[in-house]
């Protein structure tokens, strides 16, 4: 028999692949949350970043998603896109910052509307949070994550 | 008795000769009787007439005192008949001093060479303190000897006729102060169009004067687009005169025209142009009243130019912010393509080949990238980082970066700053990125041309308070059909891969946002130019 068989898996949104924070602490990974509505960009950046065995990524498509898994697995940071249908990145950070619970964890916006030029330049929208435009560079965002946390 | 007979026959012959003389005497005396009737006939007759002439008629002695008037005379002047005859001296009586002299002078002239003197004008002085304006003819009257014994002066009363002409004259020197002050000009033609009067206040509007204008044909003295409108409308104008319709001779004809000016330049004039006409009403020629209209049309292409930029700010304004959507909403799928190509990069054991294709994608992905860019700085961010600078250093900066590659493009640069510009508050970035937009645009238009010249010049228009900036070229210019577009988003000439079209547009967007404006055109003596204008601001509020 001729040809092959491809095959995907696509993860569950619930599926128990998360460590608990103490296995990533024991493993000393940093465990990094990805709230971005393009689900194979997550994915992507998952795949990118667990390939450097310094990363556990857990990653939710919408932000009321993303606020629950906050609050539940206390990530080391947040990536967080700005422009979402439903709940916008600004919105998820006033949330993020309304509760005790998530109000420490680090955020790193990733975004399409600035470039490059404009963060250098301090575009001053996200009050003074570490930002990255897409299309992210991950030696950047590996920077950018190991300077806050 | 003999001596009695002879006595008596020499009485008879005696009495004979007496009647014959008394017959010849009565005759003589018949004869003086009827010359002397003929002559006081005559004398009658041409009193008569002297009389009744309406002309005053004068004889004068050598002295000037007046011997005989005849009755119009006192009437003229108002002093009695008796008056006048008694005056010693009338000339000087009925005159003023100089008039006197005048007069004086004349007599004295008639008197030396014997010629009359004709319309010799004189005012005298009527009795009642008004004045009388006369036409006097004068001649020499003689004894019957040949010797001068006195003057003939025969007057005629002008003082109506004096007062017409002083009226006119009045009127007349009314119409050309009006005419000669107005600022408006006025000038007739033959219906050669061959100048034929043009009014003194053609050197406030063209600064020629009328006879230097005179020497030059029509079509000299306005653009050729102009003189096509005079000669159509001409045309129409005498198809109609002497066409079958009905004729309005009093119609006229409004239209503008550009016109050269002395200096160089052009202005614009509204000329009403209508038929001078004869008698029978046949045109004989045109007259032409013009005022300068160039700040009417300033304004009105100002307008238009303020219509077009509104209508531009629109246009780029809708499609900066759906451009800015686009943008997004293209970097998202790049975002995720470029994070799976980066996670093949890392894998191990790839080929060398399969990692130059990656390189490749990776390079494309950056081209998208900066496409992308440009169309978001359409939309504008509010994020500006504004600062004091002068753009004399800006300039200077980019030109400095600039330097080697203009040299390997062969284009020699002529950069004249304006030695006192103003700083003003600019976001530096940006204005470097205009810049560097225009250089670059002057750099392509120059292409395959033997001269390339960049010029950049700055200037400060203090009365403004405008910083203008204009970068120039030796370029192939821009075609008028491309005029309106090339601020338009995508719009390019360049050959396909050379330039996104976002050059010109963000520029726009740049200028717009620092509350200035951004226009092109093209050189007289070839290429374009971009001209900029910056208010000069100082603070953020403005």
């Amino acid at each position: 028999m001729g040809g092959g068989v491809f095959s995907y898996h696509f993860p569950r949104k619930n599926e128990p692949q998360i460590l608990n924070s103490d296995d990533c602490r024991e493993r000393n990974l940093k465990k990094v949350l990805i709230i971005d509505d393009e689900i194979f960009f997550c994915r992507a950046i998952k795949k990118n970043l667990e390939l450097k065995d310094e990363f556990q990524v857990l990653s939710a498509t919408r932000g009321d998603e993303g606020i629950c898994l906050a609050k539940d697995e206390q990530p080391d940071v947040i990536l967080l896109d700005i422009m979402m249908p439903g709940m916008s990145g600004t919105e998820v950070t006033d949330m993020l910052l309304a509760d005790p619970v998530t109000r420490s964890i680090p955020i790193i916006y990733i975004t399409a509307i600035l470039n490059e030029d404009d963060i250098q330049r301090g575009a001053g929208i996200v009050g003074g949070r570490a930002l990255i435009a897409k299309p992210v560079k991950i030696d950047e965002l590996v920077k950018k994550i190991n300077a806050v946390c | 008795m003999q001596d009695s007979s002879t006595a008596y026959q020499a009485l008879v012959e005696e009495n004979a000769l007496l009647k014959q003389k008394i017959r010849k005497l009565e005759k003589t005396a018949e004869r003086r009787k009827k010359t002397e009737d003929c002559l006081r006939e005559s004398e009658a007759k041409y009193r008569a007439i002297i009389q009744n002439i309406q002309e005053g008629y004068i004889e004068t002695d050598l002295t000037g005192r007046w011997i005989f008037i005849n009755d119009i005379i006192p009437k003229l002047l108002g002093y009695s008949r008796k008056e006048l005859m008694e005056m010693p001296n009338p000339i000087h009586q009925l005159q003023s001093e100089p008039d006197a002299q005048k007069s004086y002078q004349a007599f004295r002239a008639i008197y030396k060479t014997g010629k009359p003197l004709k319309s010799f004008e004189i005012e005298l002085i009527k009795k009642d303190g008004t004045t009388g304006n006369y036409e006097i003819s004068v001649s020499l009257m003689k004894d019957t000897g040949g010797q001068p014994v006195g003057f003939r002066c025969i007057s005629r009363d002008i003082t109506e006729r004096k007062m017409m002409e002083r009226a006119l004259k009045e009127s007349e020197k009314q119409y050309r102060v009006i005419v000669e002050n107005m600022y408006d000009s006025i000038w007739t033609m033959d219906m050669n169009l061959h100048f034929t009067y043009l009014s003194p206040s053609e050197i406030h509007t063209s600064g020629y004067t009328p006879e230097e204008v005179m020497q030059f044909p029509l079509e000299k003295l306005m653009t050729p687009e102009s003189y096509a409108v005079v000669k159509r409308i001409l045309g129409e104008e005498i198809e109609r005169e002497f066409g079958s319709g009905p004729v309005d001779l009093n119609r006229k004809r409004i239209l503008d025209i550009e016109l050269y000016h002395k200096n160089g330049g052009t202005y614009w004039q509204e000329t009403t142009a209508s038929f001078i006409r004869d008698e029978n009403g046949k045109p004989t020629g045109i007259v032409c009243v013009g005022r300068d209209v160039t700040a009417r049309k300033q304004a009105e292409s100002d307008l238009q130019t303020a219509r077009d930029h509104l209508l531009q700010a629109e246009k780029l304004s809708a499609i900066g912010q759906l451009s800015a959507g686009v943008a997004h909403e293209i970097l998202n799928p790049v975002n995720i393509i470029s994070t799976e190509i980066q996670f093949l990069q890392t894998m191990e054991n790839l080929p060398h080949e399969a990692l130059e294709e990656l390189e490749i994608c990776m390079s494309q992905i950056d081209r998208i990238v900066a496409i992308a860019d440009g169309l978001k700085h359409r939309s504008s961010i509010p994020e500006k980082r504004m600062e004091m600078a002068n753009i004399n250093d800006v300039i200077a900066d980019i030109m400095t970066l600039h330097k080697s590659q203009l040299m390997i493009d062969k284009i020699e640069t002529d950069l004249q700053y304006h030695p006192d510009l103003p700083e003003m508050l600019m976001d530096r970035k940006k204005i470097e990125q205009v810049m560097l937009n225009l250089i670059s645009n002057a750099r392509s238009a120059m292409e395959g041309k033997e001269k390339k010249v960049l010029r950049i010049s700055t200037d400060w228009e203090s009365h403004h308070d405008h910083v203008r900036i204009i970068v120039a070229d030796t370029g192939h210019g821009i075609k008028s059909e491309h005029m309106l577009k090339i601020f338009s988003p995508f719009f390019t000439t360049k050959e396909q891969g050379k330039g996104t079209g976002l050059g010109l547009s963000i520029s726009y967007g740049i200028v717009k946002d620092h509350g200035g404006k951004i226009w092109a055109k093209n050189n007289k003596w070839g290429g374009a130019s971009f001209h900029i204008i910056f208010p000069v601001r100082t603070s953020h509020r403005s």
